[in-house]
């Protein structure tokens, strides 16, 4: 037991050992307790309901995963995510719906086309310096927004209204919750896996570069272009793919869905979730999905009673505050929070 | 290293695909309403958001309503639990709503808003659970058989479109001309396409269609495009802040031209906001009889008020959208009755004796408030008939009553 | 020919409201350094004050809307001392997000405040419309431009002659430069941000009377950034040359372009130009092309 307690700080002597995907052996276990809790405890355990709420931290956890490569690791702000999710949505309903493209076609063939269209805006913003990627992304946001209720020849009819055929292999099924939940799930663990590995890469590397120090990083054959757009297009690319993911959960996409205010949810997620942190983007969006629920669930319970409207208010508020309360106190969010409540006790008794 | 991920990784699948297959239909029973218990309706409510006049009236009413059906012992004995849940119109929120509501049993949902009850149509026919959204949604669901768990119930956009047209053609001889004012996302589309094939229909002219985009603040230069369609008559669907834009600018720039709207655009709110002087004269549709007629229902829920000494709700006559409430109340009721019927007073309710109640309401004039309702397996329409009203003295006046347009030409064939 | 003077001069004159809500921007970039996400809501929150002084309280005009600008000057300050100043060592990246985050405060607590109906602000002028020659322009529009340009005067004025202004041009130039001369950067950020409110209070005047006052309006922060990336970040007279071209590439797409491209068009032409703009000249027709590219 002793020996437990014993892991006191962690310093790397070799490379070799910075980019290890197991830096001790209790990351190791922490990984294979938190698949064994995703994908064998909750479908075992969770009632239907539970299911569907997961379903959508989970879809949330995509599209804000993809966000925080973005921001967290490219120090760049996007307020388009949520169109380039109508693109990825679109593109695969639209595959799948008139060119009968199987799904594993259309869903990488989406992903590859919410990045690229949204290098138009990254060309358009990232040769400079400066937040303009954030200006140039709200123009795409109502773009595509314009896009998809004014061409109805793309979108088919009035309604804008892509049915998504459900994914069905053997027992596994969409139409249900769990088939449902299990596509959400193993998407994100694909995403988290990628995107921790292209961290561990020089590609992620040349980016913290880029975010840090621009002409340093220029100065080191960094080309701080090229890796903004990198980041962008692979950001925008699981926006689109957290679309598809929303697309074959409820069914169908219509053109209402993917509002400026979803995107400012996904900031919220990462900057409450912590920046730059895969594990954060995932609090990040199980707290900000899930605030409605327990306030509208919890208030009652303690003798508050809100009307519907001041409630959804009240939540765009908080949302606010949170994010400026853990900008001022916290700015590595709820995973910075965990993680100082870890060394606390890693360090115990010495707390040096 | 890497391989003992793979190979947890493949564990943690395989052991998944295992769960899915024991627990893949987990989904199914959750719509139970146990014999002898409450049954539970669930209402998305859109008090928030894009069409919070809707939310507002429809909520107030539907609680309203069946508070005053348990305060007079139910429905044949058994009790109403109306359970709203607010989704401010957006579509997330939505799917949480429906999945707490198959929780709690709900046996049928009821949904404001085309964008939520597009959203919901797959899981209610997943879920067998069915939906309902009176005067809007999309004019595909009235097919039963497409969409057999979606249930318009009530007139569609474009039926409102044509009962208008009808009225006016009706009023004023087919030599007129009829232009359209489009609210762009996609319900005002299918609204202004419904006004071109009535008028294509009945031999008037159509003059043209403007649009108003969603985003759009100002609407001057749609407002001078309006005017230049130089129509006889303009109707449109515009809603809310960007209706009292459209009419004021009307007012402003043609103030003799005629001007009709669809149901959610002759409301207090339109009143107040491009002032009565404006809105004298200005006509719309209906689905429900306005409370400001006093139909019977309004008179049992006045009674009741009165009887039981609870303050009358401020809503039904602030907001006379609390009439498609209570359209939307009396048609549950209808339903529920009907379940009632098949499976028994004590019987078990479920979405499917709901859908098959639906299906069986026959001529229903919902205690004044609907024109007659009949719902069959193929149409899911309910009706497609409009009462019309138009603004006289800061009041309505019904100048139509249960108008029913030529058939609209996208329209699914049901017969 | 007459609609396409009609346009033109609508384009013109809506123009000059535009320059109205990005002259609130421009007085923060200057005085701060930040690009404000929040300035759209602001104009919202000023709009709100503004019609609940006149019409719930019944304050005179000649009260209502100056004491309106003071409120929202005091709100500006307010947002500067407890949203930006804790920040003022962080990123550029943090105060970006910060005012993003103000704005999901502000888009909440007003309607907490005032409820989800539409209001209005009661007119100030009977007469609705003036028009010349065939040529309609809406009363209000018409004296709002006279009253920004009056304002641009003013600041014009106020940025190269007072020493505040001079005081605040230095701090946007290089704000450790300028701290190491003495000046007061904390005021300095303080003043800006108060102008930034009370411009909103005045645009929320203008705006709220053109198109009632409601969330709608929020939209308008949209349209701040096509006049700004246009005019320059930082110029007060692109602002005004910005906000005209964005008031004729709407008026004019909406005339001649909405049926052929898809309706709305109008809408979201400014927002292209403001992509090509981006490509074409990042730091905009007015701003010094000191811009880094990198």
């Amino acid at each position: 037991m002793a020996l437990i307690a014993m892991e006191t700080g962690r310093f790397h002597e070799k490379y070799s050992e910075e980019i290890a995907v197991y830096g001790t052996p209790y990351r190791k276990i922490w990984i294979l307790a938190v698949l064994v809790v995703t994908f064998v405890v909750i479908p075992l355990v969770a009632s239907p309901y539970w299911l569907v709420v997961l379903t959508l931290v989970g879809i949330a956890a995509v599209g804000a995963t993809g966000l925080n490569v973005l921001v967290g690791y490219a120090g760049q702000i996007s307020l388009g995510h949520a169109a380039f999710a109508a693109i990825g949505a679109y593109t695969s309903g639209l595959l799948v719906s008139r060119a009968e493209a199987p799904f594993w076609v259309a869903v990488p063939v989406a992903m590859v086309a919410a990045g690229v269209f949204s290098l138009i805006f990254g060309l358009a913003s990232l040769r400079v310096k400066g937040l303009y990627l954030a200006i140039a992304t709200l123009a795409a946001q109502y773009i595509v927004q314009w896009i998809l209720t004014s061409w109805t020849w793309i979108t088919g009819g009035f309604q804008g209204i892509v049915i998504f055929e459900p994914i069905q292999i053997g027992p596994f099924d969409t139409t249900t919750p769990m088939g449902k939940y299990l596509m959400v799930f193993i998407s994100l663990a694909l995403v988290v896996v990628f995107v921790e590995n292209l961290m561990r890469s020089r590609s992620g590397r040349a980016m913290i570069a880029v975010r840090d120090q621009d002409i340093a990083a220029a100065g080191s054959a960094v080309s701080p272009l090229h890796y903004k757009l990198l980041a962008f297009f692979i950001s925008s690319a699981i926006a689109g793919l957290s679309g598809v993911l929303y697309g074959y959960n409820a069914g169908l996409v219509s053109t209402e869905v993917f509002t400026l205010a979803l995107s400012v949810q996904y900031l919220a997620m990462i900057l409450v979730g912590g920046l730059g942190s895969i594990p954060g983007s995932i609090l990040g969006a199980g707290f900000i999905t899930m605030l409605p629920l327990w306030l509208r669930d919890l208030l009652p319970a303690v003798g508050i009673e809100l009307s519907a409207s001041v409630e959804v208010h009240l939540l765009t508020l908080l949302f606010g505050v949170a994010i400026l309360l853990f900008l001022v106190l916290e700015p590595r969010g709820l995973y910075g929070l965990f993680r100082n409540i870890k060394d606390y006790f890693r360090m115990w008794p010495f707390s040096y | 290293m890497k391989r003992k991920t793979a190979k947890g990784v493949s564990l943690a699948l395989g052991l998944a695909l295992f769960a899915t297959a024991c627990g893949g239909d987990d989904g199914g029973d959750g719509s139970e309403g146990a014999s002898g218990e409450d049954i539970v309706i669930g209402v998305a409510g859109a008090r928030v958001g894009a069409i919070a006049n809707v939310g507002e009236g429809v909520g107030e009413a539907v609680t309203d309503w069946f508070e005053m059906v348990n305060a007079n012992g139910g429905i044949n004995g058994r009790k109403v639990k109306i359970e709203e849940i607010e989704t401010k119109y957006e579509v997330p929120p939505a799917l949480e709503a429906f999945a707490r509501f198959q929780q709690s049993n709900a046996v049928l949902v009821a949904v404001e808003g085309t964008a939520t009850s597009d959203a919901l149509t797959p899981v209610s026919e997943q879920s067998k659970i069915p939906i309902m959204f009176p005067g809007q949604g999309n004019l595909e669901t009235v097919d039963g058989e497409a969409f057999p768990y979606a249930f318009p119930a009530g007139p569609l956009y474009a039926h409102q479109a044509t009962a208008m047209v009808q009225q006016q053609v009706e009023e004023l001889g087919t030599d007129i001309s009829i232009g359209c004012v489009a609210w762009e996302p996609p319900p005002g589309r299918e609204y202004c396409a419904g006004v071109k094939d009535a008028t294509d229909d009945l031999g008037a002219e159509f003059a043209g269609e403007v649009v108003i985009p969603a985003a759009a603040a100002d609407l001057d230069a749609q407002v001078r495009d309006t005017v230049a369609l130089d129509a006889d008559v303009v109707l449109h669907a515009a809603i809310f802040g960007q209706a009292v834009l459209l009419l004021k600018g009307l007012c402003d720039q043609a103030p003799d031209l005629p001007v009709g709207a669809w149901h959610w655009a002759i409301t207090q709110n339109e009143i107040k906001g491009a002032g009565a002087e404006c809105m004298e004269g200005k006509f719309g549709t209906s689905m429900s009889t306005l409370p400001s007629d006093d139909p019977e229902a309004v008179q049992m829920l006045r009674d009741y008020w009165e009887e039981s000494g609870t303050d009358p709700n401020p809503v039904l006559d602030e907001n006379s959208l609390y009439g498609n409430g209570l359209y939307i109340a009396v048609v549950i009721e209808e339903a529920i009755r009907q379940a009632l019927e098949i499976v028994g007073d004590d019987g078990e309710v479920t979405g499917e004796v709901m859908k098959q109640a639906l299906e069986s309401i026959e001529d229903y004039e919902g205690y004044g408030v609907t024109c007659p309702i009949t719902i069959t397996e193929k149409d899911h329409s309910g009706n497609r008939a409009l009462n019309i009203y138009q603004i006289r003295d800061g009041g309505w006046d019904r100048i139509g009553e249960c108008v029913t347009g030529p058939p609209v030409t996208d329209e699914p064939d049901v017969s | 020919m007459s609609e396409l003077m009609q346009l033109t001069v609508s384009g013109v004159f809506t123009g000059m409201l535009y320059a109205l809500l990005a002259l609130g921007f421009v007085v923060v970039v200057k005085g701060s350094g930040v690009i404000n996400f929040s300035q759209g809501e602001v104009v919202v929150l000023g709009a709100f004050v503004m019609s609940w002084l006149l019409t719930d309280v019944g304050m005179p005009f000649w009260l209502g809307i100056p004491t309106t600008v003071v409120v929202m000057m005091l709100v500006g300050a307010g947002i500067e001392r407890f949203a930006l100043r804790p920040l003022q060592n962080e990123s550029m990246l943090a105060l970006v997000m910060a005012t993003i985050a103000l704005g999901s405060v502000i888009r909440g607590l007003v309607p907490m405040i005032w409820g989800d109906g539409l209001r209005s602000i009661p007119s100030l002028i009977d007469q609705r419309r003036y028009e010349w020659l065939g040529i309609a322009i809406p009363t209000i529009t018409f004296w709002s431009a006279i009253m920004v340009l009056i304002l641009l005067g003013a600041f014009g004025f106020f940025f190269s002659r007072s020493r505040l202004g001079l005081a605040m041009q230095a701090v946007s130039d290089d704000r450790v430069a300028a701290q190491s001369l003495g000046i007061n950067i904390r005021l300095v950020n303080a003043v800006s941000w108060a102008m930034a409110g009370g411009i909103a209070a005045l645009a929320g005047f203008v705006w709220g009377s053109l198109l009632g006052v409601d969330h709608r309006l929020v939209v308008l922060g949209a349209l701040i950034f096509p006049v700004v990336i246009l005019g320059g970040l930082e110029s007060i007279v692109g602002a005004v040359i910005g906000g005209i071209a964005v008031g004729l590439v709407e008026s004019l797409s909406a005339g001649y372009l909405n049926d052929d491209l898809g309706a709305g068009f109008s809408t979201v032409a400014p927002l292209i130009m403001l992509l090509l703009v981006l490509f074409v000249r990042p730091y905009g027709l007015f701003g010094r092309p000191e811009i880094e590219r990198v």
